[in-house]
């Protein structure tokens, strides 16, 4: 994850923010990444007293207007309650007038303090949001990312198992390929993955026996998209008659990336078994989860009735 | 056992679809997994659309890695390939 500090606020989101520095042009280096933004509020009136050190405060109207009511030397308690909490800046929206004793203690004690044109709801929005996609964590991951039914799936398994072959077949059924090979993931709002292809080659795919082919070319434009969230992992691998695969379906497995959970399934390949239509139908029985419907265990507590009241009356026929 | 190499792209042509297949011909000889890196991206060894994805040209340092039993003979097979300028 990147490092942010006050200075990429000041420069590198000018366009955003809209930050004019007022004070403390020499004290910039102080990290947000982690930062709490927030309504300096009842800060001011010193009754709200659990703020984060470091945080980057605001005052809107509201607080320009409290202090402006405030007379001469009563000014000076708010001030030193903004900064007793060490803020890494302060923040003042609409262009409003900035009260002179917080310009000249910032000055002195080399707090940033800037004004900014945007309302407040506009730069608190655009502050986290500039935030959040700047610190965004991010990997490249080996797999086929595909978009079945709108569920983003990930097939992932070693190299020559099938995983083009398998996409190719989703393909030509109406499904879209968003990226071959090489997946680039980045992590969104702390929760949510976004994968996405390499420029140029990520709607090409490389088929054996026909060399690469160009997908939006053959399918049309509405067979690749550009990029997808990721909602489920599907590994493919060798089947192993050895291994127990999931027969039931009842309890889930699940895999991890950049700490976000998501639903695995394993799937054996085996000649004769088509891998794109057991993927089709999981990504049709996510799409039944996701709206509270688990096909697996309701067909396990519709069993669970039946049998219990068979073994109360055994000559009780299925209803 | 894992053992990895820098070489920088020689050949006229860089990464293009020639080259990546040649890596990709001598790479899956072996059964070490093979990554190739350059700017933060890594990509499987034995996958010319990997491959490909880098985007890298002529003079790019890529960083040849190999995992498993072969993986030394792996990297100074690639290594020599990419040295040679892909034989072009």
């Amino acid at each position: 994850m990147s490092r942010l500090t006050v200075r990429n606020l000041l420069e590198d989101a000018k366009l955003v923010l809209q930050l004019k520095c007022l004070a403390g042009a020499q004290n910039l280096w102080k990290d947000i990444t982690e930062a709490h933004i927030m309504k300096a509020g009842l800060l001011l009136a010193g009754v709200e007293r659990d703020a984060q050190p470091n945080a980057i405060i605001v005052l809107g109207q509201k607080e320009i207007s409290y202090f402006e009511q405030l007379k001469g030397r009563q000014r000076s308690e708010p001030v030193r309650q903004l900064i007793d909490f060490q803020p890494s800046c302060i923040i003042v929206t609409k262009n409003l007038p900035v009260p002179r004793l917080l310009v000249t203690t910032c000055l002195d004690q080399k707090i940033p303090l800037f004004s900014t044109p945007l309302l407040t709801s506009r730069l608190l929005d655009n502050l986290e949001s500039w935030i959040d996609e700047n610190t965004r964590e991010s990997m490249t991951l080996h797999g086929v990312l595909v978009d079945v039914l709108g569920i983003g799936v990930l097939i992932q398994g070693p190299s020559g198992i099938g995983k083009s072959e398998v996409a190719l077949e989703l393909i030509s059924r109406g499904h879209r390929l968003v990226a071959d090979d090489l997946v680039e993931i980045q992590k969104q709002h702390g929760n949510h993955l976004m994968g996405q292809g390499r420029p140029l080659v990520s709607h090409h795919m490389e088929i054996r026996g026909l060399g690469i082919v160009s997908i939006p070319a053959l399918f049309g434009p509405t067979a690749v998209r550009d990029s997808k969230r990721i909602e489920s992992i599907v590994d493919l691998e060798d089947w192993d008659p050895k291994k127990e695969y999931d027969r039931l379906g009842i309890d889930e497995q699940h895999r991890s990336i950049l700490d976000v959970r998501l639903p695995l399934l394993t799937i054996p390949v085996r000649p004769g078994r088509s891998v794109a239509t057991i993927i089709e139908v999981a990504a049709r029985d996510r799409l039944l989860k996701e709206r509270g419907i688990h096909s697996a265990r309701l067909f396990h507590d519709q069993l669970d009735k039946v049998l219990s009241s068979r073994a109360v009356h055994p000559a009780k026929g299925i209803e | 056992m894992r053992h990895e190499i820098e070489v920088e792209l020689i050949n006229e042509q860089g990464m293009h679809t020639r080259p990546a297949k040649l890596f990709v011909e001598t790479a899956v000889k072996f059964t070490a997994e093979i990554e190739v890196s350059y700017d933060g991206l890594s990509a499987n060894g034995k996958s010319i659309m990997g491959l490909l994805g880098l985007l890298a040209y002529r003079g790019c340092r890529l960083v040849i890695s190999a995992t498993g039993e072969d993986a030394k003979p792996a990297v100074e097979a690639l290594s020599g390939l990419v040295n040679s300028g892909f034989n072009e």
